[in-house]
């Protein structure tokens, strides 16, 4: 019998505990292709069929993460190629604790939804006592400047769409957006006063 | 007994346009009415000699009780219409479809008017972002319909792709091509009814193509030119053109245009010839001459090679 015969079938190889518990940590996607490079090693006789499963289970990251925990053992503390400093111990428990639900827009005092950045604000706030206001910009958004440089283009653009597009599907192609933006629900874009709030 | 057809004499309509009192002959579009009054007015896709088709909105003016803008080239003038062609809407619009064709195509060698329009209305084509990296040769070719892949936000995508050269005739540098359609037209049912090109792909995929995307050689072309001719980008241009701005030779103002008759049979197609240094660099046609009504056939487009070569053709 041609070995090729007993490369066991796909399903056989996914209900493997191993590679259960893998999907759930994984994914389906990650699991079945790892299954898939196993399979075809087996095929091509590079290793045996009765070892599919565990040359998968080998071949699988540990976590669904894209990075590999290393020792920097390079004599460089702060390493911009290892991810420079490890965070600190209460950093990463205020990671721990933004896993979570927490109130990122929202305002626990009225029980309303909030503008994102309160703490921020807060912060600054305290940091610059003698100024009158403070403001925060999402400037991420770099290569077109500042979030007030998006909206203004996607204000234009908007205008442009609704003015301006030969049929009816293009008037209103730009409406989700622009009801989204005046809502607030883009992240530090709300204008507020603008339609109903969502409950 | 001779008979002399005259036309059917034409009503007269009266529209407003900016407040004044404007008369044309009903049929007349709106464009052709602002024209009439001396008000310039940005057309991109728009040309006297082919059917309008509507695509570069670049032309659009506000036409009272309408719930959008209305293209001026197409839209007929109706007796007590009144139109404002300079409002907050009509400028925002012009302005964003001129900024929305130059971040994606390069708009260096558009006809001055072009230039003047998108100072007019204050067009800022780097608003977009920086431009995204050029694409491969025929890698927008290659775009199916609904699988356009997005630049990631940081940049903004373009058009830019190395220049097609295949045929000794003329080239496609389609990093110009802002999709106005006037060559698909020109090569279709306007002029040649050739269709060796048509618009493939969506959104921002869209392209003009041949079939199957084929060389122009293998494709249904006849090299009459008239696309060229009615490209407003220089997205398709004469390959002498192309050679002698590549070797940076091109001198405009060093160019005479001579206008003459084609002397290869018996139509009478007018041709202007661009001659710069003792030799014709490229072969147009006046758009409001009766016979050919700016388009050419291969002879009168690119038989010029034939006054000035040396060597016998055989």
């Amino acid at each position: 019998v041609d070995p090729r015969r007993h490369v066991p079938r796909t399903d056989v190889v996914l209900a493997d505990p191993r590679l259960v518990a893998a999907r759930e940590v994984l994914g389906a996607g990650l699991v079945k292709q790892a299954v898939a490079h196993a399979q075809e090693l087996a095929r091509s006789g590079m290793t045996s069929p009765a070892g599919v499963a565990d040359a998968a289970a080998a071949s699988l990251p540990p976590t669904a993460a894209s990075l590999t925990p290393v020792i920097n053992a390079t004599g460089v503390v702060v390493h911009t190629n290892l991810g420079r400093a490890p965070l600190s111990d209460a950093a990463q428990a205020a990671v721990a604790a933004a896993a979570g639900y927490t109130d990122v827009e929202f305002d626990l005092t009225s029980g309303r939804r909030a503008r994102r950045g309160a703490g921020a604000l807060g912060a600054l706030a305290r940091a610059v006592p003698a100024a009158g206001a403070v403001h925060v910009v999402n400037s991420n958004a770099a290569p077109i400047g500042s979030a007030e440089r998006e909206l203004a283009l996607l204000d234009d653009i908007a205008a442009v769409a609704r003015d301006a597009s030969i049929c009816g599907l293009g008037q209103t192609a730009v409406t989700a957006a622009v009801s989204a933006v005046s809502l607030g629900l883009v992240s530090g874009t709300g204008t507020g006063g603008h339609g109903k709030e969502p409950a | 007994m001779s008979t002399v057809f005259l036309e059917t004499p034409r009503r007269l309509v009266d529209v407003s346009i900016d407040g004044t009192i404007v008369r044309v002959p009903e049929g007349a579009t709106l464009l052709q009415a602002c024209r009439q009054q001396g008000i310039d007015t940005p057309a991109l896709c728009y040309l006297e000699n082919l059917t309008p088709v509507n695509v570069c909105r670049v032309c659009v003016v506000e036409v009272e009780g309408s719930r959008t803008l209305v293209p001026a080239c197409s839209r007929k003038a109706e007796p007590g219409m009144t139109v404002h062609t300079d409002s907050e809407r009509v400028r925002t619009s012009r302005k964003m479809v001129l900024e929305f064709l130059a971040s994606s195509a390069d708009m260096a060698l558009a006809a001055p008017e072009v230039r003047r329009w998108m100072e007019r209305y204050g067009t800022e084509p780097g608003r977009c972002g920086p431009a995204a990296p050029p694409h491969a040769a025929g890698e927008r070719d290659a775009a199916r319909p609904g699988e356009y892949h997005m630049t990631g936000g940081a940049a903004a995508d373009t058009v830019a792709q190395p220049v097609k050269h295949d045929n000794d005739s003329y080239i496609r540098d389609y990093s110009r091509c802002i999709l106005c359609y006037k060559c698909v037209e020109a090569c279709g049912e306007d002029a040649q009814n050739t269709f060796a090109i048509a618009v493939a792909g969506r959104g921002f995929d869209a392209r003009i193509s041949t079939e199957f995307d084929v060389g122009l050689p293998d494709s249904a072309c006849v090299y009459c030119g008239n696309c060229i001719g009615v490209c407003p980008t220089g997205a398709l241009m004469f390959k002498s053109e192309h050679d002698m701005r590549q070797a940076g030779t091109w001198d405009e103002s060093r160019q005479t245009v001579t206008t003459t008759i084609c002397p290869y049979c018996g139509v009478g197609c007018n041709l202007e010839l661009h001659v710069q240094d003792n030799r014709i660099v490229k072969v147009t046609s006046p758009l409001d001459h009766d016979v050919g009504n700016g388009h050419l056939c291969v002879k009168g487009r690119f038989g010029f090679e034939f006054v000035q070569r040396r060597a016998r053709e055989s």
